[in-house]
């Protein structure tokens, strides 16, 4: 049975190692690559420096120069395709390639822009990437497990929403077994972060944020249950927004839960600007998603339509921490250089003691598995592969299989805490909180257990986006001594914590909002993040 | 024209540095090694409509009176307006616009009172005057449907299949190239056509064969066309779209000129995979609406030309033709000349005579044209229904089993319907059994021609007589048989001792010349075998 799983686990990633052509194999005398190879596709010499300058672009200027015919789509498809290929050898980041469908697109791309004068739609010829679970039609979805392997004969809705906007698929993207790490590793391995391979990529959009922390892709589509879009993207200093629920459609993107309702995952952009951001959310709203798909509720993204409190600026509450978890030394700093950098601007700054984040944990944990964890333990089992630790970890978070009663009670309890919440958030006067979006940088691979910080906001439901301060973990950033502890994870954390380990790892930080105010984080990250890199775009 | 390469065939993909420089970057060659499981393409509806030439059976052309007979030599039945000459003036074949009508009546259609003709234009060397005469805005009849029913040549459900319109038009010559020469034959050019135009009602290859098969059976019933396909007097295009259930149906490609019903279902088979593959293999680029052709060797289609490449026609009516204006009485005499339609015989005979439609089908399928295969049952029957049934047997499975058998074709004159009902009603009589009356037939068809067909004269021919074995006779043989049985023929016996029955019997049966009833011998043999050991 174990040879048995091995062999299709084996087989699996043979098949994906076969669509990498060898002409973007990295070359042998760079092997073993360093541990920082976040440089990568500069330093691999496959790339020419017309080749290096598309990669260099956000997904915004990349459409520009898409749409005025700077780059044909054909041109911009193949260099990504490449650019994915280096990426996976890095960081081990795919789980399907498929450029050969891409170049076709690209290509048809490119005749109906020269045919009708106009292009496709506002993401013509983009290339984008979807994590493992967000259905393609002719690709497969796996959700980490060898048993749920699965072709797929349709497009998920938010798929069929960025086709219709002229995006170019070309690859999935790693997510880890059942969907439900804070990191990425499945049958296929682990997914490493690209800046330190010791450590992860984050999850369970990991695959997402490794590719495009290498500038592989030019917009992904992660999902968000837990942090998901958020943790990833922080850990490999990049941008992710996870929307409202309900904002995006979710048809079509399956995770092993489907059906438990308790807490609910939605899709949304794992970017490299934060004006990408808005480029996802208006175009793929702007196809009106609610006309063909029940899950999403008819209201345009208007990013002009938002006022702030705090007049041209957002009042911005700073929660430094979660009551529960002390951020990690470099954490704090980043948040500190940040909120100094604000205030600097005349962004009005709120200190905001945490809210109760521990009865958010509470919720999340039992919710995420009401059944106990039945049904992926015995998709997992069906294929005879082993359960992975952090697998083993979440499912011993929950409180075991919920009778009827118990979801009843469990979820009047979530719905009390977001009304709370609600109420909490109105009486600080405030327009978005900014707080980080885990307790540090990216963890070893292996270790990432504490999901607080990025959870709570799943449990809430509220609108949350990470933006990279632009720091980097250094050694000033040293381990101060402690005694006192606020709980085992607070000291898990702090142990797990020394400068030289995480040294060279990027840093992040969470923006978030009120429920439908979606517009209004998206917005004030563009601001913050302008404030934070004066030089604007990265 | 331009051929259009498929948009799912092989890619090229360029893996080396692509420098920003106006020229060509090379490019290479990448084969796809992710080619697992595809779909189920059990997934997908099929949408079929059919676009149906059928030849006006009438002597001479559309608008002239050169004939329009099949087997001519090349150019022999032109006259000066089939060769465009000029000064020449058409001149509307009423019979064909008689047929057209009962074709419309039969085929429940809307009868337009005052149709016109248009000119479709194209340059072709099949069409000498450069335009075809057809009935684009106006044609003679619309909104009918023939109905099909479950079962109907291997349909699976009752549907109707609607008639969008039918309309009278022109033919194109015949254009050939050999060698290095275009070769013109205008025999065929300016023959009456019908073009039927259906609603997408068909779901599958089998449906759309069904009701070509129906509709063909119409035509030759009236008398309005022979529909056949081989000598391309039918030709069909069928517009094939494939969706999933519930989903809008998807873009439809045109598959032309289809001369057989094999090609048909082979088409729309291959045709109807290769969207899906389309749909599931490259979701990113819409399906091309597109014109296809069929390759008569793979049965898969190639494109012909693209909806853009479509051509203009410029229709304008003709000037040569006013409205063609059908009188109300006329119409309504022509109600009434519309004969039996098969499917209204079939009713009709199974009601009439107890009988299976399928058989009755048969004879129908014996001469569609002409109707000489029921003639021949009825024949057989006249006013007794009671012979209905061993009638139906005897025609349908002893005669055209036996010819079927001997590789001959039935006509009327195989065996004369007098001698047929003669020989049934020996049977039914009990002078005559079953088996000598297969005789009678078998031997009728080896001989080919008998002199005196007369079942007394075949009978003495066969030495057979009328009389059927008493039993005890047939006692009699039947011990002899027994005692006679070699040992040979009792190695053949069961671990029980049982010996073999039919094996005897048919020893008996071949000692009488088959005047024995074999049912009859088999009870004896069963008790005088009883205690044999």
């Amino acid at each position: 049975m174990s040879s048995d799983w091995q062999a299709q686990a084996q087989a699996f990633k043979d098949r994906l190692k076969s669509s990498i052509p060898l002409e973007c194999q990295i070359p042998s005398h760079l092997l073993p690559l360093p541990p920082d190879c976040s440089r990568i596709t500069t330093s691999c010499g496959l790339f020419s420096t017309f080749e290096l300058e598309i990669l260099a672009l956000d997904a915004t200027e990349l459409r520009d120069r898409l749409a005025s015919r700077q780059y044909k789509a054909l041109e911009v498809a193949s260099v990504y395709c490449k650019a994915a290929a280096v990426a996976h050898q890095a960081t081990n980041c795919l789980m399907a390639f498929f450029p050969d469908v891409a170049m076709e697109r690209a290509r048809w791309l490119d005749e109906e822009l020269a045919r009708t004068g106009e292009t496709v739609g506002p993401l013509h010829g983009l290339p984008v990437s979807l994590k493992d679970i967000v259905s393609v039609t002719g690709q497969q979805n796996t959700m980490g497990i060898l048993s749920t392997v699965k072709t797929m004969d349709f497009d998920a809705a938010i798929t069929s929403a960025l086709r219709d906007c002229g995006a170019v698929f070309f690859a999935k993207t790693t997510c880890p077994q059942t969907v439900m790490h804070l990191e990425t590793h499945s049958f296929l391995g682990p997914t490493l972060n690209p800046f330190k391979t010791s450590h992860t990529a984050g999850g369970s959009s990991g695959g997402e944020s490794a590719l495009l922390a290498l500038r592989a892709s030019s917009i992904g589509v992660g999902t968000d249950i837990g942090g998901s879009i958020r943790g990833p993207a922080a850990l490999c200093g990049i941008y992710g927004f996870k929307p409202t629920l309900g904002r995006l459609p979710l048809s079509g993107v399956i995770s092993p839960m489907s059906g438990q309702s308790s807490i609910i995952g939605t899709n949304g952009p794992i970017a490299r600007s934060a004006r990408d951001l808005d480029l996802f959310m208006s175009a793929a709203l702007g196809t009106e998603p609610w006309n063909i798909d029940h899950s999403c509720i008819k209201m345009p993204w208007k990013l002009d339509d938002v006022t702030f409190i705090g007049g041209p600026q957002p009042k911005v509450g700073v929660m430094r921490h979660d009551g529960v978890v002390m951020p990690q030394p470099p954490m704090r700093r980043a948040l500190q250089v940040v909120v100094d950098k604000l205030q600097a601007a005349h962004v009005t700054i709120v200190e905001v003691a945490p809210f109760d984040c521990k009865e958010s944990w509470e919720i999340a944990r039992r919710a995420y598995f009401t059944d106990g964890g039945k049904r992926v333990r015995e998709a997992i089992k069906a294929s005879g592969e082993p359960i992975l630790p952090l697998t083993q970890w979440i499912l011993d978070q929950g409180a075991g299989e919920l009778s009827a009663t118990d979801v009843i009670d469990l979820n009047n309890r979530r719905t009390a805490h977001q009304a709370a919440y609600h109420k909490w958030f109105a009486s600080l006067q405030i327009d978005v909180l900014l707080c980080p979006p885990a307790p540090g940088p990216a963890p070893k691979l292996g270790t990432s257990k504490y999901w607080g910080y990025t959870s709570m906001f799943n449990v809430l439901d509220v609108p949350a986006g990470v933006f990279p301060a632009g720091l980097y973990v250094d050694a000033s950033d040293v381990r101060e001594g402690r005694t006192e502890f606020w709980g085992a994870s607070d000291r898990q954390a702090w142990e797990a914590y020394s400068p030289e380990a995480f040294a060279g790892l990027p840093l992040g930080l969470q923006v978030v909002g009120r429920k439908w105010e979606d517009e209004k984080v998206v917005r004030a990250i563009l601001i913050i993040d302008q404030i934070v890199h004066a030089s604007g775009v990265r | 024209m331009r051929l259009l390469t498929p948009a799912w065939s092989c890619t090229q993909i360029r893996w080396t540095p692509i420098h920003h420089s106006p020229g060509r970057p090379s490019r290479r060659l990448f084969a796809s090694s992710s080619t697992d499981s595809t779909p189920d393409s059990d997934d997908w509806e099929t949408i079929i409509g059919l676009e149906i030439h059928a030849q006006i059976k009438t002597p001479h052309k559309l608008f002239s009176r050169a004939s329009t007979s099949y087997a001519d030599p090349p150019n022999a039945n032109v006259e000066l307006l089939d060769a465009a000459i000029p000064g020449t003036l058409p001149v509307l074949n009423r019979d064909a616009v008689r047929l057209a009508l009962l074709t419309s009546i039969a085929l429940k259609c809307d009868i337009n009172k005052r149709s016109t003709f248009d000119r479709k234009h194209y340059f072709y060397h099949d069409i000498p005057a450069s335009y075809q005469i057809t009935q684009h805005y106006n044609p003679i009849a619309r909104n009918g449907r023939l109905a099909i029913r479950d079962g109907d040549w291997g349909s699976q459900r009752a549907f109707n299949v609607g008639i969008q319109q039918l309309q009278i038009e022109q033919d194109t010559a015949k254009s050939q190239i050999m060698g290095s020469d275009r070769l013109i034959d205008l025999n065929r050019g300016g023959a009456g056509l019908m073009e039927i135009v259906t609603d997408p009602d068909m779901r599958s290859p089998e449906e759309a064969a069904a009701f070509v098969r129906k509709l063909q059976s119409v035509l030759r019933r009236i008398g309005s066309g022979d529909g056949d396909m081989e000598k391309g007097n039918l030709r069909i295009d069928a517009n094939v779209s494939v969706n999933r259930p519930g989903e809008a149906w998807g873009t439809r490609c045109e598959i032309k000129n289809l001369n057989s019903l094999r090609f048909l279902q082979q088409a729309i088979k291959s045709e109807r995979l290769r969207q899906i593959a389309h749909y599931t293999s490259q979701p990113g680029i819409p399906l091309q609406r597109e014109t296809r052709g069929v390759n008569e060797v793979t049965g898969e289609t190639y494109s012909l030309r693209s909806k853009e490449d479509a051509m203009d026609y410029r229709y304008m009516p003709d000037a040569n033709l006013p409205a063609m204006v059908i009188d109300e009485a006329y119409l309504s005499k022509l109600r009434h000349e519309v004969p039996e339609l098969p499917w209204e015989t079939v009713d009709r005979m199974c009601t009439a005579y107890d009988v299976q439609k399928r058989d009755v089908e048969t004879l129908i399928g014996l001469d569609e044209v002409n109707g000489q295969g029921l003639s021949y049952f009825e024949g057989v029957v006249q006013d007794d229904p009671s012979l209905g049934k061993p009638a139906m047997i005897w025609i349908n499975h002893v005669l055209l089993g036996q010819l079927t058998k001997l590789g001959k074709t039935w006509s009327p004159e195989v065996i004369p319907f007098s001698l047929m009902r003669d020989l049934i009603q020996a049977v039914i009589d009990d002078k005559l059994t079953n088996e000598a009356g297969k005789q009678v037939v078998h031997h009728i068809i080896d001989q080919g021609h008998i002199a005196d067909m007369s079942l007394g004269s075949v009978l003495k021919a066969l030495n057979i007589s009328t009389d059927v074995l008493s039993e005890r006779a047939l006692r009699m043989i039947c011990i002899d048989v027994v005692r006679q049985l070699t040992p040979k023929d009792l190695a053949m016996r069961d671990k029980k001792g049982r010996l073999p029955i039919g094996m005897v019997i048919g020893k008996v049966m071949a000692q009488t010349k088959g005047q024995a009833n074999a049912i009859q011998v088999k009870k004896i043999l069963e008790e005088l075998l009883k205690d044999f050991k």
